[in-house]
């Protein structure tokens, strides 16, 4: 079920009716999980109720593993065992799904290179959708339990509920434990103030989604199949099209998910913070999918930055970290040379930016700060094409026409206006698409601000619904994929 | 203390904003509706293709009544490619020509034009193209259009989806009127078309015939179909309405490459006819490419005469004495 569905806002309000009652009668946290848990597997089992089976199994593994780990002594071979339980459970279901087609493939290829015919079929083996996400959800709650962050979830309908609540399962943002958990302990309590901040951001995601997205979809598609009859400047406008799409797509997603979850009174972590303001590759990621983000810092970097021996954090050693880091965050993203070569060349971009920093002191100037927009911006659309191309050499013939047949776009340029329409809502948001904040508008004094906000939401849904109504099937989100 | 007030202050704010939210969505969807409602078509819309629609509606109630009267139901392939008039002087029996777009839907088309219809005296002749059982659906663009075009509040009421559209419409409209804008295609016109119904304005236009090697038959499933079949039985059939299927003309070459397919659509849609006879063989509804005009199922002047004087025959065949 999609967010830009008919059929989900039928099932959304029936959702939030289930749980009203639920409230106004029995007043029970036990009934609210249960709506929670049963609402979300159909949300999922929407799309195929047989991937429901992957969900489940998961969600019994990590509970038993962290239930196991708790009763172990901390430190102990016991506990190490559970730990190593779930993480195997957990990379084998993600492996398999998403990563056995590619090494099967990349094996033979090596094996025929080497002049052994490997005479195996490849399968064409469906990746179930939000796998990746939920997976590194789960492993994060058993990692947590293990390093004592997080304790150990004895019911297992309150644990199951936090893997699979609907608003974030098949895209984020991934939750850890300790800060969702404890919000399906209690009755959830909504009122206005979240409840209208809720509806703002999902009229901005849906914005986000519908409106722009989804209208520089057939651009990016046009150009990246056509490339080949292409000048550079449609080439350039192809790549820039596609990082604004797939930002306005995951955004747009994360901000409805948050809505979602706020107007049924859980609250979500941010996910995007204006990463396309950014003046600094580190600075995007710190605003781009933070909460995968912060997941490859908490448990990929900073297992990887300091030596077990020593515990030393030499500047070889962080620098490793990092490449790794986002070589890993490439490989996640997709079982494809171009993701990795893609996370891989951020991990670089991060280290020679550290390294420029350590080296050069610079003032905040305000065209030192434009010129890092530039080069941060240009660099993250140059990559994205590796993100979106097909293959390697797609992608190279791609990049080596953009850059040595430069010249102003003769077609495509209608794309621009919502290029455009995305800075707009970038630059009136507050930097981030969170809970306590409005738009940029403090100005127009504080009835002047009232009265702007709600026109802009107003018209915001208005033509989401046109959009909408215009199209004959809603297109997923992009980041359902991955 | 002061926290919960600044709470309750907060809240009592939120629950303020929430509610003028709302009315000012509210207001705005009434003013668009208001405006539409108020403000007379442009040149463009009045002159629009699907406008057309109003027109058959208007012919249809004027003629209500007229003993033994024939009506063609189907998409543009039927505006474009039947002589209303041709039909009339050969049969002996006024036919009217009911084509307008594919889009539309065949079940939006019959409540359409069912309030027109006289079961004494009409026989329904149904020429449904492969698009109109595919894209049948109670939304889509082109019914909400016809909605916008005519006006149709009690249809808006039932069908609040196209409330988006007509917005659109409306807006679009507002921005014809202020920039003067008249034009519109020459051949996809409402004046394109004659008394009887028929699509003409094509016919003083001598195009080449489209290349249909490319052409794929458009995806109506089983259940689909089977859904059409049933409205139209319950709606026509069942109020005593003759029936009379004709599949509707298609490229030979997109016969060939989709015969099955088509064979099965056709085979399927032969529950449309209300008599025991199958009035018109496939094979006869599968024509030159050159012979068709800019679509698969649009005939040229050369086409269209062959095709009529086919329904012609078929029409022969099937209607009572």
């Amino acid at each position: 079920m999609l967010f830009s569905t008919g059929t989900f806002w039928l099932f959304f309000p029936l959702v939030v009716a289930l749980l009203t009652a639920n409230r106004l009668t029995a007043r029970s946290i036990t009934v609210q999980n249960a709506i929670l848990l049963g609402a979300s597997y159909v949300f999922y089992g929407w799309w195929d109720w047989r991937f429901l089976g992957l969900i489940i199994a998961s969600t019994l593994v990590d509970y038993v593993a962290a239930l196991g780990m708790e009763r172990s002594e901390s430190g102990g071979a016991a506990r190490r065992r559970w730990l190593h339980l779930s993480v195997a459970a957990n990379l084998t279901i993600l492996g398999f799904f998403k990563y056995f087609g590619f090494f099967a493939r990349e094996l033979q290829a090596g094996l025929s290179a080497a002049g052994i015919e490997a005479g195996w079929g490849t399968l064409n083996i469906v990746l179930p959708v939000g796998i990746s996400f939920y997976t590194l959800q789960t492993l994060s709650y058993s990692i947590d339990v293990y390093k004592g962050r997080a304790t150990a979830e004895h019911n297992l309908l309150r644990y199951a509920t936090y893997v699979a609540f609907f608003p974030q399962l098949v895209a984020g943002p991934i939750e850890r434990a300790r800060k969702l958990i404890p919000q399906f302990a209690k009755l959830a309590q909504p009122s206005w103030e979240p409840a209208y901040e809720g509806v703002r951001l999902i009229i901005a995601g849906l914005f986000l989604k519908i409106v722009i997205a989804d209208n520089l979809a057939p651009y990016v598609d046009a150009i990246f199949s056509g490339y080949q009859s292409m000048g550079g400047g449609e080439l350039a406008l192809g790549a820039l099209y596609f990082s604004i799409q797939i930002y306005a797509d995951f955004a747009g997603y994360s901000s409805i998910a948050i809505g979602l979850a706020a107007i049924m009174g859980f609250r979500l972590s941010t996910n995007f913070a204006t990463p396309f303001l950014a003046s600094s590759i580190s600075a995007l990621w710190r605003g781009w999918n933070i909460t995968l983000t912060l997941f490859f810092r908490d448990y990929v970097y900073a297992e990887l930055r300091t030596t077990r021996r020593a515990g030393k954090r030499s500047e070889s050693r962080i620098a490793l970290a990092n490449i790794a880091t986002f070589f890993v965050s490439g490989l996640w993203h997709g079982a494809n040379w171009t993701f990795i070569v893609w996370g891989t060349a951020h991990g670089l971009l991060l280290v020679v930016e550290r390294r420029w920093r350590a080296l050069v002191r610079l003032s905040d100037t305000l065209w030192l700060k434009g010129a890092g927009w530039l080069y941060t911006f240009a660099l993250f659309v140059a990559l994205s094409v590796l993100f979106r191309s097909p293959d390697f050499t797609s992608a190279a013939q791609y990049l080596a026409t953009m850059i040595t047949e430069p010249g102003l776009p003769v077609s495509q340029r209608g794309g621009l206006l919502f290029v455009a329409l995305s800075f707009t809502v970038d630059a009136l948001w507050y930097g981030r698409t969170r809970l306590d904040r409005g738009l940029r508008l403090e100005w127009l004094g504080e009835r002047g601000k009232q009265l702007a906000e709600t026109v802009l939401f107003a018209l915001a849904l208005i033509v989401v619904l046109i959009e909408a109504t215009n199209r004959p099937d809603a297109a997923a989100f992009i980041y359902f994929q991955f | 203390m002061a926290a919960t007030l600044t709470l309750d202050r907060a809240e009592q704010s939120a629950r303020q904003q929430l509610s003028a939210l709302v009315a000012c969505i509210g207001g705005l969807i009434a003013l668009a509706l208001g405006a539409w409602l108020a403000m007379p078509l442009s040149p463009v819309s009045q002159e629009r293709y699907l406008a057309a629609a109003q027109d058959h509606v208007a012919m249809l109630a004027d003629s209500k009544g007229e003993k033994g009267r024939i009506v063609l139901l189907g998409g543009s392939g039927t505006a474009f490619s039947i002589s209303s008039e041709d039909l009339t002087r050969d049969l002996g029996r006024p036919v009217y020509n009911g084509g307008i777009q594919a889009t539309i839907g065949l079940r939006n088309l019959i409540d359409l034009y069912r309030p027109h219809l006289d079961p004494q005296n009409d026989t329904i002749v149904l020429l449904p193209e492969p698009e109109m059982l595919a894209l049948d659906a109670r939304y889509s663009q082109t019914w909400c259009d016809v909605l916008f075009l005519s006006k149709d509040v009690s249809g808006l009421v039932q069908r609040p989806r196209c409330v988006p559209q007509v917005m659109l419409r409306t807006w679009q409209d507002a921005r014809h009127h202020a920039s003067g804008a008249r034009d519109v295609d020459p051949v996809y016109r409402r004046s394109g078309f004659n008394a009887r119904g028929d699509l003409t304005s094509h016919l003083g236009y001598d195009k080449p015939a489209p290349d249909f090697s490319e052409y794929t038959l458009p995806n109506a499933s089983p259940a689909k179909i089977e859904t059409v079949v049933d409205y139209a039985r319950q709606q026509l059939a069942a109020e005593g309405f003759t029936m009379i299927y004709i599949p509707a003309p298609m490229p030979r070459r997109a016969c060939t490459a989709s015969r099955e397919a088509l064979d099965a659509m056709t085979r399927r849609l032969e529950r449309l006819n209300t008599g025991e006879r199958r009035a018109h063989e496939l094979t006869q509804s599968c024509l030159p490419h050159d012979m068709f005009f800019d679509g698969a199922g649009h005939l040229n002047r050369e086409g269209r005469s062959i095709w009529t004087q086919r329904v012609r025959a078929a029409l022969a065949q099937s209607l009572p004495s």
